[in-house]
Order: C-alpha cells, then structure tokens, then sequence
C-alpha cells in the first residue's frame, strides 16, 4: 500500500478492505507468497483502523441558509 | 324615499364593507350544509351555534391552502371578511383561513394530513433509504441554543469523533419555524452529509406542532440524505418522525442511531487482527504439514528402501530365469536318458554280458584272425575287465 493510498482511505474502506483479506485468507487456496503478502497488508490496515479510531477529533462546521457560507468558529 | 333592490342591497354592501370592525373577524362555529363546487373548488356552508347560523364561502385559492378536510358538524375556528351577496341580498363570510377548534378538531386535521402524505406515499417503508454505516460528514438541522445539538455533539464526540459535524441552525417552534426548517435541512442536503439529523428538544404538542408542517413533512421526503428525525421525547410523535428515514425517540438516541461507536470498532479491529494472525499461522502450519508429510514419505526417508525393492524385482526374475533353465535341462537329460537307454540295447558291450569277449590290438579291435601272429599281445575285454593274453598259435595252424 503507498503512502498516497493509504492517506486516502477513509475508515470505511480500510474497514472493508481488511474484511475482505481475512475472508480470502480463510479460503485458504492462496499460494504462499500472496498469503504473505495479504498478511503484511492486512497488518497495515489493523495499525490504520487503530490510529484512525485512536487520533480522531470530532470537527465542527456551521452552514447558514442564506449564503451557504462554511464557518469553522464553533470549533473551540 | 324609493330604490330599488340592487340600489338597497349595493347599500347595505358598501355600508357592511366600509366598517373596519368586520374586514377581518374570527368567527367560531360548526360548519354546516358544506358543498364544494364541482368545478370552481369554492366551498359553500353555514356557520353555526346553538343561536343561529350565517352563510359562509371559501374560495378555492383558499381552499388549497387548508390543513384539514372540513366537514359538517366540525368545530372550527374561521378568519374572514363579512360582505353582501348582492344578487341575493344575504350577508356572508369570506372565508380566507380555518382552522380546526379545539385539541380533537386538531388532532382530526392531523389525522387527515397524515392520511393525505401516505397517498402521496411519504412514510412508505420502501421509500426509506438505509442509514451510511460509517457517516463522515454529519449535518444537524435544531436550533443552535438548545440541548438537543449539545446532547448530539457529546453523543458524537464519545462514540465516533471520526466525522465532521455540520450544523445549520433553524428556528424550532413558531410560525416561521417550518420554513426555517425545511431551508435548512435542503441546504445540508446539498452540502455533500452522508446523514442528517433533525432534531429538537422536548416540548409541548404545540411547540412540536411545527414538525407537522406538511411543506417540512415533503421536504423530509423529499432529500436525498438519509434523514433521521428525533423530535421531543419518546413519546412524541410529529409527521416528520415518519417521513424521515428513522426515528428516534431523542436527540442523544439520533446521534447513537447515525454513528457506530468506536469501541465497538475497537474490537472489531482486534478481531479481524486475531483473525488475521490465527489464518496467516495456520497457513503456515498447513505448509509445514505437507512438507513433513513428503519428508515422511518412503521414497525420502530411505533411498536404498527403493534400491531394494529394485533389487528384489531383480532377485524374482534372476529365480524364474533359473527355473527355467533348469527345467530345460531336466527336460534335456530326461530325452538323453532315454535316448541313452536304446543306444545302451545296441551297444556291443551288452554282448560280452553273454560270454562273448572281444579282442584289442593297440586299443584296436581285432577282427581278423590273420592279423595276429604268434607272440602278439592282445587284450580280451569281458563285460567286466579286461585280461591280457599272448597269441601262442597263429592262424592257418588251426585244424579245422
């Protein structure tokens, strides 16, 4: 996984993409080597879903009807 | 003083139409003889209480605006304008709003609406769009004083603080509280949230009237965010509670509904990394079990297992090789046994068994009588030896 990807994945993705490798590894039909590296992704993942869950910061935005402005002030 | 008819009647009209008293009344009655013209959409009834009644009509551009179906024998409450019908010199209402009187007349008109929202098919369950499990961007419609938009935050903040939390404040309760609303919640629903929430602290069924609103009810419908409503408390219901995609009985509930909660995923997280290592070992023991069960196999463990059974292949037809040639040869001797045994009936030896001998010279059969000459050593050869003899008379000298 590069570095660009991984800063683009969002919770949801990284979610379902390390559902996905335990499901193809419990199939157990891979050849060695991509089990591996599915393994170390995998591992990437679990360290991405853990820091995402751990750092995150609820952000606060203000919308008004009117001109539909963003305001960012309610963020104390 | 004479007039006639049209003049009285125009009289009285202007006379009714010039005191100010009666350009806007509400006037409370039961509706009575309620027709609606077939065509024009104008509706035609009475007024009326235990005293007396008046004639009332209600144009359609009025009609359409009604929140409720009129019917006979309703209690309602009219705005209107009293006037001539010149033609037939009766005063009556103008009509321009009504209103169900009294809480059971209202919850009469609720019901209706209701009724009316479900044809159009706004609380179909079909219709309800299914909640994002993992919202990042969150709008609130509520008002940006109340509790209700604190309790969302906390809930938020403590469960999934992974998102962003767009508020667009609206007036909650109040005439212009509907369309307050209803902008709002469009201008979240363009704004790119994955869920909305419209939300509004407990209150008196009036104070919750607004999220009835029929305008705010289609505009619920109508987004194209999955909307989550939480008016009041458990036990209030509004029309937008239904028309939105879920309900929830609180504000806090709203919040809890629309995100999932980060402990959970926590362990989510552990599992799948349990699951992940648990696989990734068993694939390699499985790797490990068939290399040992190779390992184990005859061919690998001894080599000269496999020489030997070679050799034995080898042994087993090296046997039937030598039977073979064996059987030939007995098969041989057997012929030459028997072969040996007629040659054996013919052969001169048998015939010195029967007392005849036989005379060699130098190995050399004798069989002429002139051959010797006296003083010549012969051998006589028996059946069973031989004897050496010397010739003592020659041949001729025998008188025969």
């Amino acid at each position: 996984m590069s570095k660009q990807a991984k800063n683009n994945l969002t919770f949801e993705q990284a979610m379902c993409r390390l559902e996905a490798i335990v499901a193809e590894l419990d199939g157990g039909s891979l050849p060695l080597d991509e089990s591996l590296a599915l393994f170390s992704e995998g591992a990437e993942l679990v360290r991405f879903c853990n820091q995402s869950l751990e750092k995150a910061k609820l952000k606060l935005d203000e919308l008004f009807p009117d001109t539909a402005r963003i305001n960012s002030a309610l963020d104390e | 003083m004479t007039i006639t008819v049209s003049q009285l009647n125009r009289y009285v009209k202007a006379v009714l139409e010039e005191d100010p008293r009666l350009r806007e009344v509400y006037v409370k009655g039961e509706i009575a003889g309620l027709v609606r013209h077939r065509t024009s959409g104008h509706y035609y009834f009475k007024l009326a209480d235990e005293g007396g009644s008046v004639k009332a009509v209600m144009f359609s551009r009025y009609v359409q605006a009604l929140e409720f179906e009129p019917a006979d024998g309703m209690a309602v409450l009219a705005r209107a304008s009293v006037g001539v019908y010149e033609r037939d010199g009766a005063y009556q209402l103008y009509v321009t709003e009504m209103m169900p009187d009294g809480a059971g007349a209202l919850a009469v008109a609720l019901a209706q609406r209701k009724e009316r929202l479900a044809a159009l098919g706004v609380f179909d369950p079909a219709n309800k769009k299914p909640l994002p499990p993992f919202p990042r961007k969150i709008g609130v419609v509520t008002s940006k004083s109340g509790a209700a938009l604190h309790d969302i935050r906390t809930v938020i903040e403590r469960r999934w603080p992974l998102c962003t939390l767009v508020l667009c404040s609206a007036q909650v309760q109040g005439k212009d509280a509907p369309a307050s609303l209803k902008k709002a919640l469009e201008t979240l629903d363009k704004a790119g949230c994955d869920v909305l929430l419209l939300a509004r602290g407990g209150g008196s069924a009036e104070e919750l009237w607004c999220f009835n609103d029929e305008e705010l009810v289609l505009a619920v419908h109508r987004c194209r965010t999955p909307v989550i409503s939480a008016v009041g408390h458990e036990i209030d219901y509004t029309l937008c509670d239904y028309a939105a995609d879920a309900r929830a009985p609180t504000p806090s509930a709203a919040a809890e509904m629309a995100v999932p909660d980060r402990q959970e995923m926590f362990r989510r997280v552990r599992e799948l990394e349990g699951k992940l290592q648990k696989s990734a070992e068993s694939q390699i023991a499985l790797r490990r079990q068939m290399v040992a069960r190779l390992a184990s196999h005859p061919a690998l463990r001894s080599p000269r297992g496999v020489v030997e059974r070679y050799k034995e292949k080898v042994d087993i037809c090296y046997k039937a090789l030598y039977n073979s040639k064996r059987i030939l040869i007995q098969r041989l001797e057997h012929q030459l046994a028997k072969e040996a045994g007629l040659l054996d009936s013919l052969s001169p030896l048998r015939v010195l068994d029967r007392g005849y001998c036989m005379v060699l010279q130098k190995d050399a059969p004798v069989t002429r009588a002139k051959s010797l000459q006296v003083g010549d050593e012969v051998e006589l050869r028996f059946s069973d030896g031989s004897a050496k003899a010397a010739v003592t008379q020659a041949a001729g000298e025998v008188s025969g």
